[in-house]
């Protein structure tokens, strides 16, 4: 039996495929926030529906709102469903406890089918091109 | 009625006092006014009220002679009589019944069996008994002490309560500037700094027993193999090898420190040289340092050093039994895993760790501190910021933890009864308590520094006047047990049970790091949050609280070897698949900055090294586990020496019953025989994994003799 297969069962609310876990302040996330949006757009992965980012110290954002992190405006969501526009991160709320069900404690982190999948350091674009690539 | 000057003089002329100066004297009662005095600052006139009631009361029983200690009890009698408490606790006398004393020395001791019989232990056995009842009578307030006696917190190590813990050394101080086993140099001989690669490991093994003489935990090595690189230059393999060879067998044999015991000890080794220390240069033999020469340069020495020892590890000692000590921990890299670097040491590691278990594995987490080292029973010493750049040049990267306070985590559920914001109140109420006990360790360790009581760890490290061990730069670190149990009693759910129960340890948990950081800004000292090893707490915890909350308590096993979970851990003995345990534990590690460890419990007796090679891979770049290690029980026959893996009750080998057995209790391997029930019960009740996942439990007659056996004291001489 896999232990991964339940975990996601169990804390997965979103039921959301690929999870990018990001801080508002945190030298590697605009880098790999870029590279998620373009590689999702090269494979027809839609943001709120295929993939999320969610910002782990934005519990003090509004829902709702727009907000300019590391220079780029983004529309703060509180959940994937009430994503009005992209792009978006979920915030107004601590999701650090639900980050460290998935192993995430730093970012820039991404959680692909619940499993940890890239940590720390932004992968190259193949890498990570050919981790989503696996999803389907 | 007596005239009571006259009997006065009569006794004066008749009896002796048979004094602890060993001498006979004359009886005077002028003494026993003084001494109260003294000792507990009564004003003279009641202080001689209370010597004649006691001059007339021995008056009274006649006796030929009569030996101090009976004349302050009955000094003490009469100041209860007084109501005057305060006092005798002053003035009462630490020690043992005779009767303990004779059966200490003709029996040994039966809460202590992993320390051999010997002299040398019981004598440490009977200072034990002193300075441990002088720490809860005297150095701690009347609250920590009921703190720790009512079993809200654990205060560890309480007969070593005058010592700073565990220490993690730089070898590269004692390399440049010689070596002093007692720190001065006027009980012992001096040594220069090493010229030859010999004197320079004996001088490693040296330096951490002479530590061991001044502490209470675990000594240790950071960037072993990489400061004694520059010392194997041009030498063949074997030459290493029996360098290394020399080195373990003398720290698994010197049988010197705290009462007859090996000095408790790791090394911290890298398989390549760590990008901070590339551009440090080196301590060449001799004590020589060249600015052109850096550690970058002994990359070649570094691995092949790194592949001696885990050779040495693989032989074991002569008759094939496993080293215990010093603990071998493995520096990893997920960056360098991840790009397949050193995969033949890292296959040659879980080869060591499929044959005997040994090797801990240190995961450098993203979120982890660039100088992490591993101490003792896994506390993660943070030392950047116990160092400065300047000790990471100079040769003096070194640090520890000054004590550690564990938070019994159920009883605080049992009090809170199911209210979540009462919960929260008292689990600070007693993290409170906790500083305030490693507060005062700090000014009673600080105080002894300044009396030169801790002679080692006094010598001045630079010319600015830094001491060895500097009280405000080591960790003081609050452990916890029994997360498992508290999360059931207060929502009714194990930690495995369901995402509910996950979510709302982790949300303690992360309360205790908040609190652990507030404690930090408040003191300016470095505070952590660890995963206690609970050794003896975990039992001793789950006994006070089944006697004190009956029927609510929560505990796995049941009456006298009732335990409690260590730690964050998953209940040891479900039948969970492997990687959901790893993983829920896995999310406790990032907020445990004082050190975590979770474990793998192997259950075959030969498991494949390449299934450990991957297991390894995947922790590492899946889980934010930041230090773990393999499990195997072993099994060594008594009669003809035969080693093998797993519990077995009759030797594969000639058929003798009479084995022994070992296992990792939590931080490090021991014979089973001295473990406390609580501990057998967990070592009974254990899942075990293959590395395929498959799972099992142990056999049913293995079951029943664990049953049978175990010591019901908790005093354990390593009380981790």
């Amino acid at each position: 039996m896999d232990g991964t297969a339940i975990l996601i069962s169990e804390i997965e609310k979103l039921k959301m495929k690929i999870t990018l876990f990001t801080a508002t302040k945190c030298p590697n996330c605009p880098k790999f926030r870029k590279l998620l949006r373009e590689v999702a757009q090269e494979l027809g992965l839609k943001e709120g529906k295929d993939f999320i980012e969610k910002l782990i110290d934005g519990d003090k954002l509004t829902p709702g709102s727009k907000v300019k992190i590391e220079g780029e405006e983004f529309y703060i969501a509180d959940s994937a469903e009430n994503i009005k526009e992209t792009p978006a991160a979920i915030g107004g709320q601590d999701f650090t406890i639900e980050a460290l069900q998935y192993q995430v404690a730093s970012t820039p982190a991404l959680v692909v089918n619940g499993e940890l999948a890239f940590i720390g350091d932004v992968p190259s674009k193949d890498e990570l091109i050919e981790k989503l690539k696996s999803i389907r | 009625m007596l005239d009571e000057k006259k009997d006065t003089k009569e006794y004066h002329s008749n009896v002796k006092v048979r004094t602890s100066r060993t001498v006979l004297e004359r009886f005077s009662r002028k003494k026993i006014t003084e001494s109260l005095i003294k000792e507990t600052q009564t004003d003279e006139e009641t202080a001689s009220d209370v010597s004649l009631e006691v001059e007339k009361e021995l008056g009274r029983l006649n006796l030929e002679y009569v030996t101090a200690p009976l004349i302050r009890e009955i000094t003490n009698v009469k100041l209860l009589e007084r109501g005057m408490e305060k006092e005798r606790a002053r003035y009462t006398r630490l020690g043992m019944p005779v009767y303990d004393v004779k059966n200490l020395i003709e029996f040994g001791s039966k809460e202590n069996a992993n320390l051999q019989y010997n002299p040398e232990s019981i004598h440490k056995l009977l200072a034990d008994e002193v300075s441990k009842e002088y720490a809860l009578i005297s150095l701690l307030p009347l609250e920590l002490a009921d703190a720790h006696m009512s079993g809200e917190i654990h205060i560890h190590d309480l007969d070593y309560f005058i010592r700073p813990f565990c220490f993690s050394h730089d070898i590269r101080f004692f390399l440049k500037n010689g070596f002093k086993a007692d720190g001065v140099g006027n009980h012992t001989a001096i040594a220069g700094p090493a010229k030859r690669p010999e004197v320079a490991f004996l001088h490693a093994a040296k330096v951490l027993a002479a530590a061991q003489t001044n502490c209470a935990g675990g000594q240790g090595f950071s960037y072993f193999n990489i400061f004694l690189a520059p010392y194997v230059s041009d030498m063949s393999y074997d030459k290493v090898k029996q360098l290394a060879q020399m080195f373990i067998y003398e720290l698994s044999q010197m049988y010197v420190a705290r009462g007859g015991q090996v000095v408790f000890s790791s090394i911290d080794c890298d398989m390549l040289v760590p990008k901070q220390f590339k551009d440090v240069p080196a301590v060449l033999p001799g004590g020589v340092i060249k600015e052109s020469v850096t550690y970058a340069d002994f990359e070649d020495e570094v691995k092949v050093l790194f592949n001696a020892i885990v050779d040495v590890y693989l032989d074991g000692d002569y008759i094939g039994k496993p080293f215990n000590f010093p603990k071998f921990e493995v520096q990893l890299y997920p960056q360098d895993i991840k790009k397949g670097a050193n995969e033949d040491e890292l296959l040659k590691v879980s080869e060591l760790a499929a044959k005997f278990g040994t090797p801990y594995y240190i995961i450098n987490q993203p979120y982890m501190p660039e100088f992490a080292c591993y101490q003792c029973c896994s506390f993660l010493m943070p030392l950047d910021d116990a160092n400065t750049r300047d000790d990471v040049y100079d040769g003096t990267l070194r640090g520890g933890g000054l004590q550690v306070v564990t938070i019994n985590i159920p009883q605080i559920s049992y009090d809170a009864k199911g209210d979540d914001d009462r919960f929260f109140e008292l689990l600070r109420g007693r993290m409170e308590k906790a500083k305030d006990v490693l507060l005062l360790k700090r000014e009673i360790i600080d105080k002894n520094l300044k009396n030169n009581l801790l002679p080692f760890m006094n010598q001045k490290v630079n010319d600015g006047g830094d001491r060895y061990l500097e009280p405000d730069k080591q960790s003081y670190i609050i452990g916890l047990v029994g997360m498992n149990e508290a999360v059931k009693a207060h929502t009714g759910e194990e930690l495995h049970e369901s995402d509910n129960a996950w979510r709302f340890a982790l949300k303690i948990m992360k309360k205790m790091k908040d609190i652990v950081a507030e404690f930090r800004e408040e003191t300016g000292l470095n505070f952590a949050l660890a995963r206690t090893p609970a050794e003896s707490c975990a039992y001793r915890l789950a006994q006070i609280d089944l006697k004190r909350y009956g029927k609510r308590v929560v505990v796995n096993g049941d009456g006298d070897s009732a335990y409690y979970t260590n730690s964050f851990h998953v209940n040891p003995s479900v039948d969970v698949p492997l990687w959901r345990r790893l993983t829920i534990e896995g999310a406790f590690h990032p907020l445990t900055d004082g050190g975590a460890m979770s474990h793998v419990y192997l259950g075959e007796s030969n498991p494949s090294p390449e299934g450990i090679h991957e297991l390894t891979k995947k922790i590492a770049l899946k889980t934010a586990i930041q230090y773990y290690a393999f499990t195997k029980d072993m099994s060594v026959c008594s009669d003809c020496n035969f080693t093998t893996g797993g519990l077995v009750d009759k030797c594969p080998n000639c058929g003798s019953e009479k084995i022994d057995w070992w296992s990792r209790i939590t931080g490090y391997y021991q014979n089973v025989s001295g473990w406390n029930k609580g501990k057998l019960a967990e070592l009974r009740d254990r899942r075990r994994y293959g590395t395929t996942g498959i799972s099992r439990e142990l056999p049913t007659e293995v079951k029943k003799k664990l049953n049978k056996e175990g010591i019901n004291g908790w005093n354990s001489d390593l009380d981790f």
